[in-house]
């Protein structure tokens, strides 16, 4: 029983100097004394069958190390041990054994792969023991009881001794540890055999309350070390000097983030309580307000505070004295930081996630279940009996919620022009609505409404629509879409489709209030400028429109000008909109009145290559006809026909000039020598994505047989066909090559030199400038050629003003097309829409969230578009057509779901990187680290070294900014405090170990202590020390040999 | 659905011939889909023709698409940007004005209008048998080319030199243009391709495609 009085020994170490170490009134018993208990007579081996119960206890623990032992580290992790969590690699291991009545558990903790963290002086992610007291592999032996500790100290003794005696038999040597005491104590009693003569001691314990104030300062560590270890009573004057090895650690918390410092600081608020983590105080800001995703909802900021850490590696001191200086070292100057964030607790799995990640993916699963009807309604009023049963499980909101979403859409006052009114699928190539466009903003409500279920979403949809359906009939302007935009074919269908619907509105009330002006003055052919300006204001925002698309095409040569200022196309509209011209004024009055003299800037500079319809006045005037049949293709024969018979009709009234949008400069007709009239034109029709498909299928697939070709050029030439008969009305003696010089310059060639053919006839004019009139040209080769088509159509069509055309645009019809599609929309291309639309708005916003430069996380957010690309893509292109099969909605779903997944992946991790840089702004390398930590460690591990050779800049200052400097309230004097403060702050944690090698010991000591010799100096005894004022925590690992 | 026709080709492409009128959009697509020159009336609006063909063994549909320069048919013709792989600038080597409209103008309405954003871009410079009267380099379209990253080639409609390679070398790119390429099989498959999982471990700049 060799081993069994070494652990006597061992037990004396800590007694001999009076008490449990720490001088508390408890102190332990004797050791090896036995008193009651199951293994009461450990030496009393004539009692056989009590022997045999402590041998056999012994037998089963050794058999289970002689398994764990040959098992290996990779071969326990086949056995099932786990890893622990918090720790680098650090796995656990246990197994039960009972002896006698009770039953105990030994656990093995090991490491797994090679320790490359010696180098380290306080390397993260240590178990308690491992920090302790410098181990890596251990047992720990405990009985398995509710609190898992042994109050009595015979039995914790009687415990380590079999674990140790089983150890030593099969030559191990990993350390050995029991718990004893009350849990919060944190008491350990260990052991350890080496491979030489050397036994190993440790003991650990803690003073949970009031600490001795010379325990708070380094130099009572000091000196209560070397009494350990020197065997002198801690609180001797003669505590001689000894050299120690030393290296501390100190924690500083920041107060809780989102703390208003400025208005709760001061002396007076002293006794405020600080705001616990948790606790969310109604008046503070929100950590998130100012984040993207803000007005939709508010997260949990993941990041609760900091930890710093700062470090001092090796160090040595020879008296206390010198030990309490290290009180007043600055902690700029430690060896090392370490940022540490506190993470808030993971949410439980029966709270709500936050986040859009799970709302997506309620729409998602939406998207699936719209597959199975045909109309919107029918999910929300639950026809189908198989489908009730699965749609009673979904609730809706109540109609105040409703009530608010439809507020918001439709009466929210918005001017739907700026950033999130345009759609840019930069990156990815999936159709959907710009963010806080009707229909965007929508898919985000959509999103929040009740649980986002597919009744609830219906219900939703159907009150859209007649709020929209009433906007249309009652020719209010549709919010939230400009009705200066034609349909922007990169975004969704549906988006297009309110576009469209936006400007057949805006033309709709135009023209009734056209009518309504028309009305009283029924026999005054023109409106008075007074009239004009009343009417001006109500137009305010039109004549804006008109500004940026109200082309009117003004051409010296071959250069169009459109109109700089909105005022001019303005009066031209009003005028325009009188109709016919009555009174004949002279070419010129005209001009003064539609013009403001010297206004007219023909500067090439300021062309603008407008986009927008082009001038579209003709649109409103007031000879539209309502009750015309117009198809889109088919009945293009008929528009052609009608054009050609009013040819005839109207060969009388040829000299009149109708339909003009005004004379443009330097241009005059060839043959009569009057002012060339740029005709108002007709607003070329606007085409949805759908349309434009049908259209495109109607041209490609005419072109087999001639007549087919005959009806694809009539389906092309409709707009030149309006053109000329415009231009006809507007300029009664123009000849084609006047229409040619104003519509296609380029096919107008003038010659320089006196050889070019005169066939051009008329009277020739020198005019002011000496110019010679007509202009020497000619129509290009291929305008010329027999048979061409432009000669055809200026021969077959007669004079009309726009005006009087049948409309290229029909904006009643195009209406109520969308609002068919709005009412007939099958729910799964509705919802395949919705759901594009809501997953780019809420990608954008993760995108737009500013977290800093964080690649990892960027290249996370530009991978998550490129798998929605692939995802999301083939649903926003689905077209009316496209049914797809089960199969291919199986897929669907099964993609999808993991798309919603990847997005909460990255979500989360944006809400955290959100959180970092708001706090950590000012110091990017550290942010940058802690990040990448953060995901290569996880949550419990991530940290960041600041300043340091690890870190190329020092960013300790700004990191220091975490602690704005603290109160100096109450001074509680500087011995009741512990130094080593950053900007006032105690730390709120400093840890020392202290080592003494066996030399050092020796030499101070003498021979006064002849059991402590030591090896080749390796041999060293340490001690672990955490303190503050109110929790000391202390663990003492002495060397010895028998 | 366009793919209702059958297998009689493996892929359909969308290409656009634009720039100012009269630099012979209508006349190369005439010289390639027929091999003639003719005068044509100038285009109106918008035209189309279809070119069957195979290369590298796989056979393709063309639907090439002509529009008309003058600026009064262009917010028509804006719409047939759409879907597009291919755009082809066309512009006149004896005219510069044709050449800087491309920047000025066509380049703008490209970035404005098309759906597609890897659509390939190629820049022709067209009547190169006006050798007499040309203006525009051939230095300077290469260029333009790599400044505004499109192939490039000089032609003529009226020799036929050239035209055929110069769509033959755009679609050749289109084909080798995995994204492109992906969805003009008809109904989508690129589903099916696997996903890539979200690996913030990745280095970097990994992950992000090639174009
Ligand atoms: N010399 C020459 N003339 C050409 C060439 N290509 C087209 N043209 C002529 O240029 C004019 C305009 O051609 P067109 O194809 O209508 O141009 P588009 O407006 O761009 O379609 C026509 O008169 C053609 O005959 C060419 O390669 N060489
Ligand atoms: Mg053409």
């Amino acid at each position: 029983m060799e081993t069994m009085e070494r652990i006597e020994k061992m037990e004396r170490v800590p007694s001999a100097s009076g008490d449990r170490f720490l001088g508390s009134p408890s102190a332990s018993s004797t050791s090896g004394a036995v008193s009651d208990g199951e293994p009461e007579d450990l030496q009393g081996f004539d009692d056989y069958t009590i022997a045999s119960s402590w041998e056999r206890f012994i037998a089963s623990v050794e058999t289970i190390c002689r398994e764990w032992q040959a098992a290996g580290p990779e071969g326990l992790l086949e056995k099932g041990a786990i890893s622990v969590d918090g720790s680098r690699n650090l796995h656990r291991i246990h197994q039960e054994v009972s002896f006698g009545k009770k039953l105990y558990v030994i656990v093995l903790f090991f490491q797994l792969g090679a320790g490359d963290e010696i180098e380290d002086e306080w390397p993260a992610g240590l178990h308690h023991l491992q920090l302790w007291f410098g181990v890596t592999d251990f047992l720990v032996a405990a009985p398995v009881t509710l609190s898992g500790v042994i109050l009595d100290a015979p039995e914790a003794t009687t415990l380590l001794s079999t674990v140790a005696v089983a150890l030593s038999s099969c030559g191990s040597h990993w350390p050995a540890f029991v718990p004893v005491h009350d849990r919060t104590r944190k008491a350990y009693k260990g052991v350890q055999g080496t491979s030489s003569s050397y036994s190993i001691t440790y003991e650990a314990d803690r003073i949970g309350s009031w600490v001795p104030v010379r325990f708070m300062h380094l130099e009572g560590l000091y000196e209560l070390f070397v009494s350990k270890v020197a065997f002198t009573a801690p609180n001797t004057a003669a505590v001689p000097s000894l050299r120690v090895e030393f290296t501390m650690r100190l924690t500083y918390r920041a107060p809780m983030i989102g703390y208003d410092y400025q208005s709760k600081g001061g002396p007076s608020s002293v006794a405020e309580p600080k705001p616990d983590y948790d606790g969310e105080s109604p008046n503070e800001p929100m950590w998130d307000e100012d984040l993207p995703w803000a007005s939709w909802h508010s997260v949990d900021d993941p990041v609760k505070g900091f930890e710093l850490i700062a470090t001092w590696k090796k160090m040595f001191v020879n008296d206390s004295h010198e030990m309490s200086e290290y009180e007043n070292i600055s902690t700029f100057h430690a060896d090392e930081w370490a940022l540490v964030p506190t993470f808030s607790v993971d949410k439980e799995p029966d709270q709500p996630e936050e986040g859009f990640g799970v709302r997506l993916e309620g729409l998602a699963n939406a998207f699936s279940i719209s597959a199975n009807a045909q109309f919107v309604e029918d999910f929300a009023n639950v026809v189908k009996p198989e489908m009730d049963l699965l749609l009673e499980t979904f609730t809706v909101p109540p109609p105040s919620v409703l009530e608010r979403v439809l507020k918001d859409l439709f009466y929210a006052a918005v001017i739907p022009t700026g950033e999130g009114f345009t759609y840019e699928p930069r990156g990815h190539s999936i159709k959907g609505a710009p963010r806080d466009s009707l229909f965007g903003r929508f898919a985000m409500h959509s999103l929040f409404f009740g649980t986002c279920n597919i009744r609830a979403i219906s219900d939703l949809w159907l009150e859209f629509v007649r709020e929209i359906r009433f906007c249309w009939d009652e020719c209010q302007p549709l919010p939230r879409v400009s009705p200066e935009d034609s349909p922007d074919l990169r975004t969704c269908l549906l988006h297009q489709k309110l576009q469209m619907l936006a400007v057949c509105i805006k033309l709709k009330s135009e023209e009734r209030s056209e009518k309504a002006k028309h009305a009283p003055l029924h026999d005054s052919p023109r409106v008075g400028k007074a009239s004009k300006e009343a009417t001006e204001a109500s137009r305010a925002d039109q004549s804006d429109f008109q500004q940026k698309h109200g082309e009117v095409r003004t051409s010296n040569s071959d250069v169009r000008h459109p109109l700089d200022t909105g005022t001019k196309v303005h009066d031209l509209y009003l005028d325009g909109a009188d109709g016919p011209y009555t009174d004949l004024k002279s070419p010129q009055d005209e001009m003064e009145s539609l013009f403001h003299p010297g206004s007219e800037s023909p500067n090439p500079a300021s062309k603008k290559k407008g986009s927008g319809p082009a001038v579209e006045n003709a649109i409103v005037e007031n000879g539209y006809r309502s009750a015309h049949e117009e198809g889109s293709s088919s009945e293009d024969d008929e528009k052609w026909q009608s054009w050609s018979e009013e040819d005839e009709g109207e060969a009388d009234v040829k000299e009149e000039r109708r339909g003009s949008a005004g004379p443009l400069e330097n241009m005059m007709l060839l043959h009569s020598y009057e002012p060339l009239h740029a005709p108002i034109t007709q607003m070329l029709p606007l085409m949805t994505e759908d349309m434009l498909m049908e259209r495109e299928q109607a041209i490609a697939s005419l072109s087999r047989s001639q007549s087919e070709k005959q009806a694809r050029l009539r389906l092309q030439t409709d707009i030149l066909a309006s053109d000329m008969a415009a231009f006809k009305a507007a300029n009664p003696r123009a000849a084609l090559e006047d229409f040619v010089r104003w519509h296609s310059p380029r096919d107008w060639l003038e010659y320089d030199d006196e050889n070019g053919d005169a066939e051009i006839s008329g009277s020739v004019h020198t005019d002011d400038s000496g110019e010679i009139w007509p202009p020497r040209g000619r129509l290009s080769q291929r305008m010329s050629q027999p048979g061409n088509l432009w000669a055809q159509i200026w021969d077959q069509i007669g004079p009309q003003p726009a005006c009087e055309q049948k409309p290229l645009f029909d904006f009643q019809r195009e209406g109520e097309k969308v609002m068919h599609y709005l009412d007939t929309v099958r729910p799964q291309q509705l919802l395949g829409q919705m759901l594009c639309t809501a997953f780019v708005n809420c990608l954008e916003i993760l995108k737009r969230t500013r977290i800093g430069d964080l690649p990892r996380l960027r290249s996370g957010i530009s991978g998550l578009y490129s798998s929605a690309n692939i995802v999301l893509e083939p649903i926003s292109t689905m077209t009316k057509a496209d049914v797809p099969s089960k199969e291919y909605v199986e897929i669907w779903n099964k993609a999808l779901h993991n798309l919603c997944n990847l997005f909460r992946d990255v979500e989360k991790d944006v809400f955290v990187a959100a959180s970092l840089y708001q706090k950590l702004k000012l110091a990017p390398l550290s942010l940058v680290g802690l990040f990448n930590s953060y995901l290569d460690d996880g949550k419990s591990l991530a940290r960041v070294a600041v300043g340091g050779s690890s870190n190329g800049g020092d960013e300790r200052e700004q990191i220091a900014e975490l602690f704005p400097p603290a109160e100096t309230g109450v001074d509680l004097g500087t011995r009741s405090r512990m130094g080593n403060y950053l900007n006032g702050h105690e730390p709120d944690v400093r840890e020392v170990k202290l080592k003494c090698y066996e030399e050092d010991l020796r030499r101070t000591l003498g021979s006064r202590n002849e059991r402590r010799v030591g090896g080749k100096g390796m041999a060293c005894h340490r001690m672990y020390i955490s303190g503050t004022a109110n929790d000391l925590q202390v663990a003492l690992t002495v060397v010895s040999r028998d | 659905m366009a793919g209702s026709s059958g297998p009689e080709f493996d892929h359909i492409l969308k290409l656009l011939l634009i720039g100012d009128s009269g630099v012979g959009k209508s006349s190369l697509l005439l010289r390639f889909t027929s091999d003639t020159f003719d005068d044509l009336s100038p285009t109106i609006g918008v035209d189309f023709k279809l070119k069957l063909m195979t290369l590298s063994g796989r056979r393709l549909k063309l639907t090439i698409w002509d529009t008309a320069g003058q600026e009064r048919f262009r917010t028509l013709t804006s719409s047939y940007y759409r879907g597009a792989q291919g755009v082809i600038l066309v512009y006149d080597v004896t005219r510069r004005d044709t050449f800087t409209d491309l920047s000025e103008v066509w380049l703008k309405e490209v970035e404005l209008y098309s759906t597609n954003p890897d659509c390939i871009k190629m820049l022709v410079g067209n009547k190169v048998d006006k050798d007499a009267e040309r203006v525009v380099s051939k230095q300077e379209g290469i260029a333009f080319a790599r400044q505004y990253g499109c192939l490039f080639l000089e032609c003529s409609a009226k020799t036929r030199a050239n035209v055929q390679l110069c769509f033959e070398e755009l679609v050749q790119k289109i084909v080798d243009t995995p994204s492109l390429l992906a969805d003009t099989k008809g109904f989508k498959k690129n589903l099916l391709r696997p996903e890539e999982p979200y690996n913030p471990q990745a280095a970097p700049g990994a992950g992000n495609c090639t174009c």
